[in-house]
């Protein structure tokens, strides 16, 4: 989750989050507003993280309320994108974006005791992350194309992997990913939580691997990824250790 | 952390989150019909078979192909032009529109909105560097006479200039003053040839109202004596859906919109698109483009929407996908949008400083409010700059150098906005390049 908020602090800081943009671009308020809020934000995510890494029971209400307010901004985030329209698949960034924005706010429940409806809330979260990827890759979104193929092509003019190949590996990326979105509704499989705490850190680091280490923010905004179904893992194996 | 810090941090968060649920209508999305835009350049377009909404596009062989195209606001069956070289009206030919069709209207538009049709003339069999005056005719509705000049031939040695811009998506006035604008330099510059368009030309590509008032405005480019310069269009982010092939006659391949054109003096310019694969097929293709026109390339240009070495966001795919080709292939300079500021890099290679390197210019400023950028990045220090300000760059080739202006309006600090729409233009940047090997 620290992970998380560090890469949205560095977007914010150093470039300029989808929410500066809805607010200056589209909405028309001032550059300074909107690059304050910004630097505002990225300073408090810092926060939020350095809360989130203290570890102690008397912290518990402070870092509930930093993992809340990690996941608002990933909630602004996603309505900003959606709002946005800069892709073709934007209409769809809030049910993308639920991993992001669910994780860190369940968690600041669990950190005040109130865990009755979480894993009901993070099962729906995964549920929907992976629905969504799962219909971006069958609908063969560009961006997964070329992690794919900048993944598995080394530098090359003649590539080892054509688009083509890229397509049919996206459907099987997108048949799987519904596939483990319905079942992780309806079963309570660790081995499927593995699975798919797995997928979501190969793919978050897909992006390093496609782009190199400076697109380490985009890999660490997608811990959530892993955090959301590596937490239903805990939930389900045999000898749980997370009280329910 | 002090309790303060955090209290104010949330407050503030929860301001930006109030803003960006208390919006007001988006600008953007506000209907606009064909008839009710000022100062458009159409006059008594009462008639809905009158032709409106020219546009000149070139892709690949400018030399002798161009498309004509232009709108009707009803059905009209006999779609023409008259076209001659400038002078000789008795040379004249007709040619009928091939392609004509019905503009893609969204749901909520088609309750709203009558039908609008597009026709386009493909030209082919034109003379290299002739201007042409043209007619356009729908059902006996005619145009006023307009001209446009095929490119010279590409062993042509004479001096020419592009004029290079992107971003137009939002701010609609200063669209237009920018509009105005290219239609001056275009007055000024008797040399231009083209208009290279980085994208992004409607807030969302998928309403026709955008598209209409974008076309309407794009109007104001012509100068006072019907010179419209031809434009070679870029697909941008925003641009997503049918609507762009329909407005420009699907420049590329349908679902590819990359192509080469081949400009006078050995000038390549390879328009390519960031809104589809970066690494599949449009890599290859430009591989071997790059290949194939780098040993008879004087200047060897690509453009396309986002930016690798942006000055604002992140780097797109484009960086990891094409720059290593572009380097490969000694490309001089790269045309690039989306980020709303002005920039020009240092020459790049291998992600460092390197005078044998590639030039990216850009990155937008044909109406959207402008952003400061972020000129502490390494790319943008000199001999690089970067600055903030509505803009346009005229690129100018003429024996071994390569000379680019970047000129246009000031903006308000606040608003990114032009400050003063009825003051003169000022120059941002100016810098002659020289060619490869020619020093
Ligand atoms: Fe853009």
């Amino acid at each position: 989750m620290a992970l998380a908020a560090l890469g949205a602090a560095y977007v914010s800081w150093f470039q300029a989050s989808s929410v500066n943009s809805l607010l200056f671009i589209e909405l028309e308020r001032d550059e300074h507003s909107a690059r304050n809020l910004d630097i505002a934000a990225a300073i408090g995510l810092c926060l939020c993280a350095a809360v989130l890494c203290q570890p102690g029971r008397h912290a518990a209400r402070l870092a509930s309320g930093a993992a809340a307010l990690i996941g608002l901004w990933f909630l602004a985030l996603a309505t900003a994108d959606q709002v946005l329209h800069s892709t073709a698949f934007s209409h769809l960034a809030l049910p993308a974006a639920a991993l992001r924005i669910v994780t860190p706010i369940l968690l600041a429940l669990v950190l005040l005791g109130r865990s009755s409806r979480v894993e009901f809330g993070l099962r729906v979260a995964v549920a929907s992350t992976f629905a969504v990827h799962g219909y971006e890759a069958l609908c063969h979104n560009p961006k997964f194309l070329d992690l794919i193929l900048l993944n598995l092509n080394l530098d090359t003019g003649s590539p080892l992997f054509g688009e083509a190949s890229a397509r049919i590996i996206l459907d099987v990326i997108g048949a799987v990913d519904l596939l483990v979105a319905g079942l992780v509704l309806f079963l309570r499989s660790p081995a499927l939580a593995g699975y798919m705490a797995l997928w979501g850190a190969v793919t978050a680091l897909s992006r390093c691997g496609a782009m190199g280490w400076e697109a380490w923010p985009a890999v660490a905004v997608r811990m959530t990824h892993v955090a959301g179904p590596l937490a239903l893992f805990l939930l389900w194996r045999p000898r749980g250790i997370i009280k329910r | 952390m002090t309790l303060p810090g955090l209290k104010f941090t949330l407050v503030a968060l929860a301001l930006g989150l109030a803003c960006s649920q208390s919006s007001p209508t988006l600008q953007g999305q506000v209907p606009l019909a064909l008839d009710e835009t000022a100062d458009t350049g159409v006059t008594g377009n009462t008639k809905g078979n009158q032709p409106i909404q020219w546009r000149v596009i070139w892709t690949t062989d400018p030399q002798h192909r161009a498309t004509i195209s232009w709108s009707t606001r009803k059905e009209t069956g006999d779609n023409h032009l008259r076209i001659w070289p400038k002078g000789k009206d008795s040379q004249h030919r007709k040619v009928v529109a091939q392609h004509n069709g019905t503009f893609t209207l969204n749901v909520s538009e088609m309750k709203d909105l009558d039908p609008v049709y597009y026709h386009h003339v493909r030209l082919d069999g034109l003379e290299p560097g002739v201007t042409y005056e043209f007619e356009l005719n729908s059902d006996g509705s005619k145009s006023r006479t307009l001209s446009f000049r095929s490119a010279p031939a590409i062993d042509s040695t004479e001096s020419f200039s592009l004029i290079y811009g992107g971003d137009s998506r939002t701010g609609k006035e200063d669209r237009q003053r920018m509009n105005r604008l290219s239609a001056e330099l275009t007055s000024r510059l008797p040399d231009a040839i083209a208009f290279v368009h980085g994208g992004d030309y409607i807030y969302d590509g998928r309403q026709f109202l955008q598209w209409t008032e974008w076309m309407t405005h794009d109007e104001l480019r012509t100068t006072s004596d019907g010179r419209v310069l031809p434009i070679i269009p870029t697909r941008g982010n925003h641009d997503i859906g049918d609507l762009y092939d329909e407005v420009f006659d699907t420049p590329g391949a349908k679902g590819e919109n990359y192509y080469h054109t081949t400009l006078p003096n050995g000038v390549n310019l390879l328009t390519l698109n960031t809104n589809i694969s970066h690494a599949g097929d449009q890599r290859v293709w430009l591989a071997g483009q790059l290949m194939g026109l780098r040993p008879d390339s004087r200047w060897l240009l690509a453009q396309y929407h986002r930016p690798a070495y942006p000055a604002v966001k992140q780097p797109g795919e484009a960086k990891a996908a094409w720059v290593p080709l572009f380097e490969a292939h000694d490309v001089d300079l790269v045309f690039e949008s989306d980020g709303h500021a002005i920039k020009r890099t240092v020459p790049i290679r291998g992600d460092k400083l390197d005078p044998t390197g590639v030039v990216y210019i850009g990155e937008g400023g044909l109406g959207v409010p402008q952003r400061t950028p972020d000129s502490d990045r390494w790319y943008l220090q000199s001999p690089g700059m970067s600055g903030r300000g509505h803009h346009l760059t005229t690129v100018s080739f003429s024996g071994d150098q390569l000379r680019l202006v970047t000129q246009g309006f000031a903006v308000d600090e606040e608003s990114g906005r032009i400050g003063d729409p009825g003051g003169d233009s000022v120059i941002f940047d100016e810098v002659v390049m020289q060619r490869r090997g020619a020093e």
